[in-house]
């Protein structure tokens, strides 16, 4: 009978692909339970009630929120890049040493995001804070710069930056450990051949790292991107005053008690981080066909 | 074109010399092989003449200059490498014109030269390919025009054909001849195949250890290798060799006598200047047969005449005339005039 056939056939495809099947499952439930239902009800909170989106999205405290976590997107993500990169093409050589220079700089990774954004807070405080002591000239190593104290948390730009500065130092391993790992990948000799046509150091980096390097670089423009959009510890506790739209989920739902407009806001994230993810991945392809046209 | 002179370079990596006093001449326009074992020095000392490796010490002098504090930009060489080491990223084109655009050609030079490259090196339709989308022979041959273009006072060929299989090494090794018979540009080429040695040079450099052996035209070193190694490295089968006390022409235990298998003949009757041995398998190569004959010093081998027909395991003499036998000494190994 052809019912029983197919039925056979489809056990058998079944049975042969088991392996994968049961590979498949854990996938699929944890991309299901972790991302499925909290997208489902985070678009329910956000459309609950009588449609807080609307509301939120022309308030002025969305509007700020969202122009700071463009700029500490905007600035941090190409920052992280760079000092990445420095790193990785300062530590790719080898020399005597270079294992524990390596492993130094995998430190910052190893140490609380937290407990990093309180030193620096620590460290810049208002007025008597260690930073605040050199630049007032009260050590006599350093010259005198400013002749009162600066108060890095009143300050939007300041406070701002210091946790950009935090967020950068904080993660540099992650973009450098993925620089590096594509350094590796690209052959000696290709170096070598463009050295015996001429090429100096400059023109190697520029026709041969750069772009050899684009899939790495867009990895950590996407991933680095992700992570600076949703940051939440160095705003919260360096700029606990000009919030971030990350801080801004936190305040909506624990201060304001507000979950309907904490999730919109969430919602509204996760939109910015799809349209920055495409945007990467086409500015990156523009740069490498730039680089790649001899 | 140029002529490139080596002065006793040494290249040492940590205490080990990988090339030991290494002093040689490459004429205008010569086409000069080093040929040796793997780990024998030759490719060091390519890449001290193209200034990847710094020498130890020594000279290396291009058309008259010492280059040795020259990076590899100012010699004005060009180099092939083993991996093709050809740029992933750009097209056959942008790969072919990259030396042109570091040395600041014009568009219409750039675009001339590349032409002319395609054409030299039958990539015409290709030009617009990755190197991924090109076969083994295609990347040689392109990196053979990215190193060409740039017109080079010397070219620099590291086992260029090795990774090419072996019906398309025969060809490129043909094609590169002719190229070289065109081009008539200095070249140096480093190869562990010998018959790639022999077929490609105008001389060639035999390497062992990081000293050079013997430098001579093809014809000179299989006529008169300078030494043991030199006679058994260069020609196939291999040459060979015997204790001296084993051979009725010379009867001298302080010699090892070499005979090429083509310079041996077979007897089936007992002859008094012949070595006893008893046939064993044949090989044929098509045009030429080889049979290994069980002697007391172990397997010898012999070009089989056409008219000779299949003689496994059977009693025989093997004879060669007195003058095709080499004669070299036993405790140095070197040639015995």
């Amino acid at each position: 009978m052809p019912g029983s056939i197919r039925i056979s056939s489809l056990l058998l495809r079944l049975k042969s692909n088991l392996f994968t099947i049961g590979f498949f499952i854990p996938a699929f439930l944890y991309l299901f339970s972790f991302f499925v239902i909290i997208l489902i009800f985070l678009l329910k909170f956000s459309f609950s009630g009588n449609l807080p989106l609307l509301s939120l999205f022309s308030s002025a405290e969305f509007k700020q929120a969202l122009w700071r976590s463009l700029c500490f997107m905007g600035v941090g993500t190409p920052l992280q890049l760079v000092v990445g990169l420095l790193l990785a093409l300062l530590i790719q050589r080898s020399f005597r040493g270079v294992g524990a220079v390596r492993s130094l700089f995998m430190i910052p990774i190893a140490i609380p995001a937290l407990v990093t954004a309180i030193i620096i807070d620590l460290l810049f405080s208002y007025p008597f804070g260690p930073v605040n002591d050199l630049l007032l000239g009260r050590h006599g190593f350093f010259p005198q710069l400013v002749s009162v104290p600066v108060n890095w948390s009143g300050s939007e730009f300041l406070s701002l930056g210091l946790a950009i500065l935090g967020k950068t130092w904080r993660d540099m391993p992650i973009s450098m450990l993925i620089l590096l790992a594509g350094l590796h990948s690209i052959e000696r000799e290709q170096y070598e051949a463009a050295k015996t046509m001429g090429a100096g150091a400059w023109q190697e980096f520029k026709y041969l790292t750069l772009p050899l390097l684009t899939p790495a670089i867009l990895t950590i423009l996407i991933l680095r991107s992700i992570e600076n959009w949703k940051e939440f510890v160095f705003p919260f506790v360096l700029a606990p005053s000009y919030p971030l739209l990350g801080v801004l989920i936190e305040r909506l739902y624990h201060v304001e008690q507000n979950p309907a407009l904490a999730a919109s806001v969430a919602l509204g994230l996760v939109i910015l981080i799809a349209l920055t993810t495409l945007l990467f991945t086409a500015i990156t392809k523009v740069v490498r066909r730039y680089l790649v046209r001899v | 074109m140029a002529e490139v002179r080596l002065k006793d370079l040494t290249k040492k990596f940590k205490d080990v010399a990988a090339v030991d006093n290494v002093s040689l001449n490459v004429r205008d326009g010569e086409f000069l092989t080093l040929v040796g074992p793997s780990g024998c020095g030759k490719s060091t000392t390519l890449r001290a003449v193209a200034g990847l490796e710094n020498p130890t010490s020594g000279n290396i002098f291009i058309d008259g200059e010492r280059v040795n504090d020259l990076p590899p930009q100012k010699r004005h060489i060009s180099m092939v490498f083993q991996s093709y080491a050809l740029f992933p990223h750009m097209t056959v084109e942008s790969n072919l014109a990259f030396g042109l655009k570091i040395k600041k050609k014009g568009p219409e030079e750039k675009a001339k030269r590349v032409k002319w490259a395609v054409e030299l090196l039958g990539l015409s339709g290709f030009e617009k390919r990755l190197p991924k989308e090109l076969s083994g022979g295609q990347r040689q041959r392109v990196a053979l025009g990215r190193a060409l273009v740039l017109e080079p006072k010397v070219l620099l060929l590291d086992e260029p054909l090795s990774n090419l299989d072996a019906k398309l090494r025969l060809r490129m090794r043909t094609e590169l001849k002719r190229l070289h018979k065109k081009i008539k540009t200095t070249i140096i080429y480093v190869t562990h195949d010998q018959a790639e040695a022999m077929t490609l040079s105008d001389r060639m450099a035999v390497m062992k250890d990081g000293r050079i052996l013997q430098v001579g035209t093809p014809g000179q070193i299989y006529e008169k290798p300078a030494d043991v190694f030199c006679a058994g490295f260069i020609g196939s089968p291999p040459m060979n060799f015997l204790p001296g006390e084993k051979v009725p022409q010379v009867k001298d235990k302080n010699v090892v006598v070499g005979i090429r298998p083509e310079d041996l003949s077979i007897s089936l009757s007992r002859i008094d200047a012949g070595i006893w041995g008893r046939s064993s398998v044949t090989e044929t190569l098509g045009s030429d047969s080889y049979l290994h004959v069980d002697t007391s010093e172990g397997l010898v081998s012999v070009r089989l005449k056409s008219d000779q027909g299949i003689l496994e395991d059977k009693p025989l003499w093997l004879v060669s005339h007195k003058e095709k036998l080499h004669l070299f000494d036993k405790s140095t190994g070197r040639r015995i005039t």
